[in-house]
């Protein structure tokens, strides 16, 4: 291999290894999502796939010994990217070399959902995918928890974008934070307008987690983004900056804009005035422009998520962005579920 | 001849290897990996347990281990099936095939109580896991092809030390992947395993097709 060859096959390489610890959870269900990724690749090169919701359960313990009842042994599962794939039951370990199948003909989430129960599996970690509509659902701690949901491309997107990235954060925002009845769970007492403990820490772990799941499956042609979290660099650390081989697609700045500061010992916890949130937000637009430079990234953002009770930009840090030729995206995050009659 | 940290590791790397679908596997396998573990070790700051192995005309092999290997299945601390005795060009040859039991799993969550053990443990599990994501196909010839072992002037029946880190060209060549990809892309520990692991796949599927 030439120099160059081995730095595209190792960029190749590394965008398929897991962020989560092997041997875990979170590890198995980016394997899941890569495999899966991967097989929609080549559904694109098909002329027909069987149809239907087909579901990957862990169980490393029972396809340890011989398949039994109607379940059958699938030895080569990890390297064929079968075209049965839809309507059936996998059990498998945490890398997908063991895999035994259960035939079934499963049509909806529904239907897979009744199968797994009754097979006694509903609380093992799970991802259901729709082979049609290439549609994933990922239950990290069983059928009991709710899921998060991605739906793959039907054609393969050519290039990562910065617009790319903001869909994806739109995607995230929509599914899991808008309203505090989703996970993560970033809210004390969302009534009060108490944010967590550590609301900043959570969502910028949520958010990565997620970024690299959605960017690691997109399968883009002209290369995967790699998603870093916290970078350090010469002015600090980059809550997320995003690369594509050689090139910095994005650095961005994550900040929370709160009504109150978290407390567990006081009823009702210190207010934050609008100056502090003001200043905290300009800070914000600051070091995106400066992760910006110090990157050479092509486009720097600052992402306010916002725990206050106004849903309302603030003025003064919209025109500080735009001074600073960063981009400026605010997230509302709603303390009440939502209401179809105010929507 | 007991050395508890030698059936600590290979208990882990059988715990390791249940949880990525490996088990039960076959015995020059095992050896194989704790060959791979054993090279890579430095690199999440680990002491190889063996560093020093004679290259033999099967593959990676210790005796010392097998000893402990014998040791553990008739104590029953983990599975073994499958004894088949062999006569091939080689020799006569055991072969058996290797597993975990409830047992096994009591000793990882122990070993798991104290910090060295989670250290361990979380290392083995991530070199059997970056074997484990290579094609089946690679499984056994693979490690044939690492760095170490192969390395050019080694012939059959050599002595290899790679103790010392300069001489650990397996590390060398992991580590090598900072400088290969973009200054961008700062590989962690775990990538630059499983790319020297999926590396050496590569180098297997090369050779098949020359």
């Amino acid at each position: 291999m030439t120099p160059s060859e081995l730095q595209e096959w190792a960029l190749r390489e590394i965008s398929s290894v897991t962020a989560g610890k092997s041997g875990e959870t979170k590890g198995f269900l980016e394997t899941v999502c890569l495999w899966l990724a991967n097989w929609s690749a080549e559904k694109s090169l098909r002329t027909k796939t069987k149809v239907g919701y087909c579901a990957l359960v862990l169980d490393a313990d029972l396809v340890a010994v011989a398949p039994v009842g109607k379940f059958e042994a699938r030895g080569f599962f990890k390297e064929d990217y079968t075209p049965n794939l839809g309507g059936s039951l996998y059990i498998t370990d945490y890398a997908l070399n063991r895999v035994h199948r259960l035939s079934a003909q499963c049509s909806d989430l529904e239907e897979i959902a009744s199968l797994i129960e009754a097979q006694g599996l509903s609380a093992r970690p799970s991802v259901v995918f729709d082979t049609d509509s290439q549609t994933l659902f990922i239950f990290e701690t069983g059928f009991a928890s709710k899921p998060i949901k991605i739906k793959l491309p039907g054609s393969l997107p050519a290039k990562f974008s910065y617009s790319n990235f903001m869909q994806m954060l739109d995607q995230i925002y929509k599914g899991s934070l808008r309203y505090p009845e989703t996970l993560p769970a970033i809210w004390n007492d969302p009534g009060g307008y108490v944010p967590g403990r550590e609301a900043e820490r959570t969502i910028q772990g949520h958010v990565c987690e997620l970024l690299k799941y959605q960017t690691q499956i997109h399968n883009y042609l002209a290369g995967t983004p790699v998603v870093i979290r916290e970078r350090a660099n010469n002015v600090g650390k980059a809550d997320v900056v995003v690369v594509v081989g050689s090139t910095c697609i994005v650095a961005g700045e994550m900040k929370v804009l709160r009504q109150r500061h978290f407390s567990d010992q006081k009823p009702v916890p210190r207010s934050v005035s609008a100056a502090f949130n003001e200043s905290w937000a300009k800070r914000g637009a600051k070091q995106a422009s400066q992760y910006k430079d110090v990157e050479d990234a092509k486009e720097g953002v600052l992402l306010l998520y916002d725990m206050r009770n106004k849903d309302e930009d603030i003025p003064s840090v919209v025109a500080l962005c735009a001074s600073l030729k960063v981009h400026h995206k605010r997230y509302y995050l709603h303390n009440t579920g939502p209401n179809p009659k105010k929507a | 001849m007991l050395s508890p940290k030698t059936q600590a590791w290979l208990i882990m790397l059988l715990g390791a290897s249940h949880k990525s679908g490996v088990l039960p596997i076959p015995k020059s396998l095992l050896h194989r990996i704790i060959f791979l573990s054993n090279c890579l070790a430095p690199l999440f700051e680990e002491i190889p347990d063996s560093a020093r192995i004679v290259k033999y005309k099967r593959g990676p092999f210790y005796p010392i281990v097998q000893w402990h290997l014998d040791h553990l299945a008739v104590i029953g601390a983990i599975g073994v099936s499958d004894v088949t005795y062999n006569e091939d060009e080689f020799g006569v040859w055991m072969q058996a095939r290797y597993s975990i039991n409830q047992r096994t799993k009591q000793i990882i969550q122990t070993c798991r109580e104290i910090n060295y053990g989670r250290r361990l443990d979380d290392y083995l599990t991530e070199v059997a896991f970056s074997f484990a994501s290579l094609n089946k196909r690679f499984w056994d010839e693979a490690v044939l092809l690492d760095k170490t072992y192969d390395a050019p002037g080694v012939s059959e029946g050599a002595f290899i030390d790679f103790s010392a880190q300069q001489q650990n060209l397996s590390l060398q060549a992991a580590e090598a992947f900072k400088t290969i990809l973009p200054k961008e892309v700062v590989p962690s520990r775990k990538e630059e395993l499983f790319l020297y692991v999926r590396f050496l796949e590569e180098l297997t599927r090369k050779k098949r097709a020359a």
